[in-house]
């Protein structure tokens, strides 16, 4: 191998907090190649960021390096003065942040953003600068004339290109990708990963690629580090750490991901062959009014959109952001009121139901939100919000629902001391627990579940995922489950349906679907789940 | 308590020094970061130890705290505070300055100022919180209605409240007091009348803010009637910057209160109050300072110590 392009040496990183020290990197070593594509993998908390942020010491002002060595081009960056770093940042090493919606200037057209790089470095004047950066814009896939749109006039995707732009335009010997795609789109997501391995490949530029997904590093790296706990616990080829993982945490990692596990099934074998739909709906539509200034009329988010839910089963509703999916669940459970169509519970008209017989109707269909952080009330304890419900309909006497809470808190194996505590104290899978708890403690027929692992961990999402398995196994509940994520639906759903700008393109069942794609759109979809190009070379 | 702060974590050997790591852990958890699995098991002490070093580290809380526990004791049972009667006066001590005897000095009547101003202390601070507790009932109501219903509720109470900011406050208040009449209540109404507006303001925005999380629609859905979605999840979440501007308004009701009993509004003499008792120095301002400028220093004292417990209030609320 050649001299490496930047030789992390034994990095400590350390947080000081009012509560102590927190020691975030535990002498993390790595070495990033010309030329070569080396994934940082990791759960949140991992350390995996700081020690990508530490490379260029953008970090946050109460971490320090501790100790360690960054060597780059010939110099230890961990130690070089300031003014001398900032020659490096954006010049030899360039960065990706993570979301590309608050990491562009609003006030700056998107051209001056690329060419202020080549300004900082003197790389051009005033004139030239203007048309490296337009077309270091063509290069990251834009369409001309971007340079003199404001962000707020692009899509996630479009501004997340920018953020590429402004990262290659000064041709950097190294770029840092910290989660470059995980505020995207699938769909999206593959584009720009494409289109940032091109870019890289044809100048032999080195890629320390930040993400917690174990498909998009399989795909995309040559070499893949897997961080836990502040330390590198694992690292080689994908088709070492994937094929034949070494580490017990490694292989947790690969045994959680859903798309690494496509022959993985929770599925609940359906008892009774043919039952009555316990929710269906019939040509739902919804217009929201466009604002005068955007030039009127109304924007259809829900688009004649029809599908039934048996007694029991699982239906998967998956789109892309803006696909109309979350509208429809919320016109399903008449948290918003459609413009025209039909909504059925159990066969009874509950379309325009106000008054007490929606209220009766909310006994029967709960909701668990996609974002467990939000979902819960802060001032309140897990006991108050978990028998919430029961509390609403007057159900039992205090002593009666003490009880059901702590069955309740059983049931979604949470310990029964998570009773007393706050929101605040828990972590996001136990919020989402508790979340589920809720939604459980009337016992209704019909749970809805908007996103609700999204916002999870892997092993976090695959343990809720299991949960939501046997309560339904146990309850006989049924689920209407939203999800951008195929391979999450694959796993649960007995019936697929999927959406694209408010129309339902294909559905039937989760298998059919997920094997003989009928429409372009659902094999899109199917195509662009990180993981698959590596699981042909992956023994299973 | 210092010696316990200067041990940071790293310099405590976790294996050789057991016990003085545990108890700087019990030291650095504070009570609500609850991260510890036996957080809840905490010992009364450690609490009671993170709130005294918390409070060390403000003496000028301390000081502020101590002042207004002086202050209400003094307007509960003032005879614990001063013992003679602030209505009988020594014709022969009239106008003699702050000595042992009479710490503020007597006035024209021999009377002791500093027994008149602690029985004064029960007239002034009445009034004050009758006037706060009007205001943010009133305004919580209000800004509580504006920001749940919405639409044309909203938009009638608000331009109500713009109209009523747009009338400075002392006339405002000059204004109402006129036409109840006179008396300690009426002032306490009359001041109260000039917050409703800020109050309804603000918690306005806060119900704007919490009735949009996902924990409110999650409360909605799960089948909670308005009402109890309102009273359990919204007032007690948008509730805190209220507060907190009820504790800032202490200072400005006494204030208040003092101006309108000073311009002749108020207590009716001999009753003492702080207010009228600065205004009945005025006439010997030239000669006997201490009739206007010692009362008038405990009202800015309480003003200021009300503010800076509205200003831990605050920090409390907002942990950064």
């Amino acid at each position: 191998m050649t001299s490496p392009l930047l030789h992390v040496d034994d990095l400590h990183v350390t947080y000081s907090g009012p509560r102590g020290d927190v020691h975030a990197v535990r002498g993390v070593s790595l070495d990033v190649a010309p030329g070569e594509t080396v994934a940082l993998v990791g759960e949140s908390g991992s350390g995996k960021s700081t020690t990508a942020h530490a490379v260029v010491r953008l970090l946050a002002p109460t971490a320090r390096i501790t100790s360690g060595h960054v060597r780059f081009d010939g110099t230890d960056l961990a130690t070089v003065p300031a003014r001398r770093l900032r020659a490096v940042r954006g010049y030899g090493i360039g960065l990706v942040p993570q979301d590309p919606t608050v990491s562009l200037n609003p006030v700056t057209p998107v051209g001056k953003q690329v060419a202020e790089v080549l300004r900082i470095h003197g790389l051009a004047d005033r004139r030239s600068a203007g048309t490296r950066a337009e077309e270091a814009l063509a290069q990251a896939g834009l369409p001309d004339g971007v340079a003199h749109l404001y962000p707020h006039e692009l899509s996630g995707g479009m501004r997340q290109r920018v953020l590429i732009a402004v990262a290659l335009v000064a041709r950097p010997a190294l770029l840092i990708a910290d989660e470059p795609t995980s505020a995207l789109d699938v769909t999206v997501q593959r584009q720009i990963l494409d289109h940032l391995d091109t870019l890289t490949a044809s100048t032999g530029t080195g890629v320390l690629l930040v993400t917690h997904d174990l498909g998009v590093a399989a795909d995309r790296a040559d070499r893949i580090a897997v961080m836990s706990q502040g330390r590198i616990v694992e690292v080689g080829t994908p088709a070492q750490v994937l094929g034949a993982p070494q580490n017990a945490y490694t292989k947790a990692l690969i045994e959680a991901a859903p798309s690494l596990n496509t022959r993985r099934s929770l599925v609940v074998p359906s008892t009774e062959a043919t039952s009555s739909p316990v929710l269906e709906v019939r040509d739902l539509v919804k217009e929201f009014p466009r604002p005068r200034a955007a030039g009127g009329g109304v924007l259809r988010a829900v688009d004649g959109v029809s599908f039934a839910l048996e007694r029991g089963k699982t239906l998967g509703i998956v789109g892309e952001s803006g696909s109309g999916k979350t509208t429809t669940v919320r016109l399903a459970v008449r948290l918003a009121d459609p413009t025209s169509g039909t909504v059925l519970l159990d066969g009874e008209d509950v379309t325009r139901a106000s008054g007490e017989r929606l209220r009766a109707l909310r006994r029967r269909v709960q909701l668990v939100h996609q974002n467990p952080y939000a979902s819960l009330d802060p001032r309140l304890s897990v006991e108050r919000i978990v028998t919430q419900p029961l509390r609403a309909f007057g159900v039992g006497d205090r002593a009666s629902r003490r009880a059901r809470a702590a069955e309740l808190v059983d049931h979604v194996a949470l310990p029964a001391g998570t009773l007393a505590r706050r929101p605040a104290e828990l972590s996001g899978g136990q919020r989402q627990r508790v979340a589920i708890a809720r939604a459980l403690a009337l016992e209704p027929e019909l749970v809805v579940l908007d996103e609700p692992v999204s916002a999870l961990d892997v092993r976090v999402q695959a343990q809720v995922l299991e949960l939501l398995a046997r309560l339904q196994a146990e309850l006989g509940v049924s689920y209407l489950f939203i999800s951008h994520d195929l391979a999450v639906v694959r796993q649960i759903a007995h019936d697929v349906v999927v959406m694209q700008d408010g129309r339902v393109v294909e559905k039937g069942p989760t298998d059919r679907v997920l094997a003989e794609p009928e429409h372009p759109y659902t094999r899109e979809l199917l195509g662009a789940i990180p993981g698959t190009r590596a699981e042909a070379g992956v023994p299973a | 308590m210092t010696d316990l702060t200067t041990l940071a974590p790293e310099s405590a050997g976790p294996a050789t020094h057991d016990r003085a790591t545990e108890l700087v852990d019990l030291v650095v958890t504070p009570p609500d970061g609850a991260r510890h699995a036996d957080a809840d098991v905490a010992p009364r002490a450690a609490r009671l130890r993170y709130v005294l070093r918390h409070l060390a580290r403000r003496p000028g809380l301390v000081v502020a705290v101590v002042w207004l526990v002086t202050v209400l004791v003094a307007a509960v049972v003032p005879s614990v505070v001063a013992s003679g009667d602030p209505l009988a006066g020594v014709p022969a001590d009239k106008l003699t300055g702050p000595s042992a005897q009479h710490w503020f000095g007597t006035d024209q009547l021999g009377r002791d100022l500093y027994t008149r101003v602690v029985h004064g202390t029960g007239t002034t601070l009445h009034a004050a919180l009758l006037a706060i507790a009007i205001g943010l009932v009133v305004g919580s109501v209000l800004g509580l209605l504006a920001g749940f219903v919405g639409g044309a509720v909203d938009a009638v109470l608000m331009r109500f409240a713009d109209v009523l900011l747009a009338i400075p406050g002392l006339l405002l208040s000059l204004a109402v007091v006129t036409a109840l009449g006179f008396g300690t209540v009426n002032v306490a109404i009359a001041v109260g009348t000039t917050s409703v507006a800020s109050v309804s303001r603000i918690l306005r925005s806060e119900v704007l803010r919490v009735r949009t999380s996902a924990y409110v629609e999650a409360a909605r859905a799960g089948g909670s009637r308005w009402w109890r979605v309102l009273l359990v999840h919204v007032l007690p979440n948008s509730v805190g910057p209220v507060l907190v501007l009820a504790a800032l308004e202490l200072g400005t009701a006494i204030l208040a209160v003092s101006s309108l009993s000073f311009l002749g509004y108020g207590a009716q003499p001999p009753q003492p109050e702080w207010g009228s008792l600065v205004a009945g120095g005025r006439d010997y301002l030239a000669g006997q300072w201490w009739l206007t400028t010692l009362p008038g220093v405990v009202i800015a004292l309480t003003v200021l110590a009300g503010n800076r417990l509205a200003r831990a209030l605050d920090a409390e609320g907002n942990p950064s």
